[in-house]
C-alpha cells in the first residue's frame, strides 16, 4: 500500500502563489472577503508562509509553502471527538465533512495551522458558479476543512486504474499545486517506493521537515541548500 | 354507564390509530429517504417493455455505467436508432395495415402520442420528417429547435457522496441489486433506500463473500464516497 507524501524544493519556489491559487480553484475553497480574511478567518489550504532574514541589503525572502502535512502520528487525529477527521487508508489525514460538529478542537492541536473552519456559508459569485470542481463537495458553515492532498484525485486515478484492469501507475496521481508549480518545486507521490523521486529526495541530506522535535512526523518534506540562510 | 361507553370509545380509537399506523408504517421514510420514489415522467416510458419483453441490454441505452462514473441518460439520437422505423406500437401498425387492405388504398404511417413526444423535442414533424431524420444532418440552426427530454431522476444521491458506476459493474454486480427490478417496472421506482447504512452493509457483506466466487475488497473507508 503506497504511502502518499510531497517534498517541496525551497530553493525552487519563487512564491508565486499558483500553487495556493491552484488548490483554491480544484477544491472549491470559500471566499470571506477581506474584512473576514484580516480577522484570521480566510481559508487557504495551501498557504505561502513568508520569512524574512536579514536587514537592510542583505535582506533575504525564504517562501515556505505548508499543505496539510498528513503526520504519521498526526496529533489533530487523536482530538476528535466524533472520529470525523482519522488517518485513512495510505495515511492520508482524512476531514469527512459531513461527520464533523465544529468543535475546532483539531486546528487547536494541528501545530502547523493546516485546518481551517467554516466561519460563513460557501457564498461562491454567481459568475463563478459554474467554474466550481464538481469532484470535491462544497463545504457547510461551521465544519473544519484542510488539504486532503488532492484525495479525490487519487480516488479517480484509482477507479480508472481499476476499470483498466491495472496497477496505479506512479505519477498518474497528482496533486493540483505539484501540476500548477512552475519551477517544479513541488514532488508528490509514494515515500514507501525507494524508486521513486518523492523518496529519493526525502531521503537526500537536504531534508528536513518542519517542527520535527514535536514528534508528529510529517510526510512533508522540504528541501534546502542549509548554509545559505543564517538563521 | 357513561364510564363504560368512554371506556369502547377510548379502546376504539386506540385500535384504530394501531390499525393507521401499521398501514402508514409501510410508506413512513426518514428524512432524506426517497424509496418508493416513482415520479411521472414527461413521456411513459416502459421500462417493463424495453428491457423485460424485448430484453434489450441495460448498457444499450445506460452506455456509460461500464466506462464512466455515471450510467447516463441515452441521448434522443439513441431513442431515434429504433423509434426512427418504430413509430407505433406494433398492435397499432397491424390494424392500420388491415384497415388499408380492406379499403384497398395505401399504408398511413401511425405515430403513437407518446412517440410523438420523443419527435417533438427533435422537431420532428410528420411521418415524412422522422423517416428523413439523420443525426450527422443536425446542424446548429437545427438544434435550436431541438430540446432536451426533460426525465425526472430517480436514484439521486447527495451531493456530498460520490459514486462510481465502473468498479461496481465491472466486478460482476447485477444493475438489479441495487436499481431493483427495473425489467418489470411500468415507470421506474426507486427500490432500495440508497443510504450509506445500506451501502456499506453490502460492501461488508461482498468483501466477506465476493462477488461471483471472486473475492473482492470493497473498502468501508469514509473517502470512498466522501471528499
Amino acid at each position: 500500500m503506497a504511502r502518499w507524501g510531497m517534498v517541496i524544493d525551497l530553493d525552487r519556489c519563487t512564491g508565486c502563489q499558483s500553487c495556493v491559487i491552484a488548490c483554491k480553484s480544484e477544491n472549491n475553497i470559500p471566499f470571506v472577503g477581506e474584512e473576514q480574511a484580516k480577522l484570521g478567518r480566510g481559508i487557504s489550504w495551501m498557504e505561502i508562509i513568508r520569512e524574512v532574514h536579514g536587514e537592510g541589503e542583505n535582506a533575504r525572502v525564504r517562501f515556505l509553502p505548508r499543505p496539510c502535512f498528513h503526520c504519521e502520528d498526526s496529533p489533530c487525529t487523536k482530538v476528535c471527538p466524533v472520529n470525523a477527521t482519522y488517518r485513512a487508508e495510505e495515511g492520508l489525514v482524512a476531514q469527512n465533512y459531513e461527520r464533523c460538529i465544529g468543535c475546532r478542537f483539531c486546528m487547536v492541536a494541528c501545530p502547523y495551522t493546516a485546518k481551517y473552519f467554516n466561519w460563513y456559508k460557501n457564498e461562491i459569485p454567481q459568475i463563478m458558479k459554474n467554474h466550481l470542481n464538481p469532484d470535491v463537495s462544497v463545504r457547510e458553515k461551521g465544519v473544519v476543512e484542510k488539504c486532503t492532498f488532492c484525495h479525490h484525485r487519487l480516488q479517480k486515478a484509482k477507479d480508472q486504474a481499476a476499470f483498466e484492469k491495472r496497477e496505479l501507475a506512479p505519477g498518474e496521481y497528482q496533486t493540483a499545486c505539484q501540476q500548477s508549480c512552475p519551477t517544479d518545486a513541488i514532488i508528490f507521490g509514494d515515500l514507501d517506493d525507494p524508486g521513486s523521486d518523492v523518496s529519493r529526495s526525502a531521503r537526500s541530506n537536504r531534508a528536513f521537515r518542519l517542527m520535527e522535535e514535536l514528534g508528529t512526523a510529517p510526510k512533508v518534506y522540504y528541501l534546502e541548500r542549509g548554509e545559505a540562510i543564517e538563521v | 354507564m357513561t364510564k363504560e361507553i368512554w371506556t369502547y370509545l377510548l379502546l376504539t380509537g386506540v385500535a384504530l390509530g394501531v390499525l393507521g399506523v401499521t398501514i402508514r408504517a409501510q410508506s413512513f421514510h426518514l428524512v432524506g429517504n426517497h424509496q418508493d420514489y416513482a415520479p411521472t415522467q414527461p413521456l411513459a416510458f416502459s421500462h417493463r417493455l424495453h428491457a423485460g419483453e424485448m430484453s434489450i441490454d441495460c448498457q444499450y441505452c445506460h452506455s456509460g455505467a461500464e466506462t464512466s462514473r455515471h450510467a447516463g441518460i441515452p441521448a434522443t439520437s439513441v431513442c431515434m436508432n429504433c423509434h426512427k422505423f418504430v413509430t407505433s406500437t406494433f398492435g397499432a401498425m397491424q390494424a392500420e395495415d388491415r384497415t388499408a387492405t380492406e379499403e384497398d388504398r395505401p399504408v398511413q404511417p401511425v405515430i403513437s402520442d407518446e412517440l410523438q413526444k420523443l419527435y417533438a423535442t427533435l422537431g420532428l414533424e410528420g411521418a415524412e420528417a422522422i423517416a428523413a431524420w439523420n443525426p450527422l444532418e443536425v446542424t446548429p440552426a437545427k438544434a435550436d429547435s431541438m430540446e432536451p427530454m426533460p426525465w425526472v431522476k430517480v436514484h439521486n444521491l447527495p451531493d456530498f457522496v460520490y459514486f462510481d458506476h465502473r468498479p461496481h459493474v465491472n466486478v460482476g454486480l447485477e444493475c438489479q441489486k441495487c436499481h431493483g427490478n427495473v425489467e418489470t417496472m411500468e415507470r421506474i421506482r426507486q427500490v432500495e433506500t440508497l443510504a450509506m447504512g445500506w451501502c456499506v452493509n453490502c460492501h461488508r457483506k461482498y468483501s466477506e463473500i465476493g462477488v461471483n466466487a471472486k473475492p473482492v475488497h470493497a473498502p468501508i473507508d469514509c473517502t470512498t464516497c466522501h471528499y
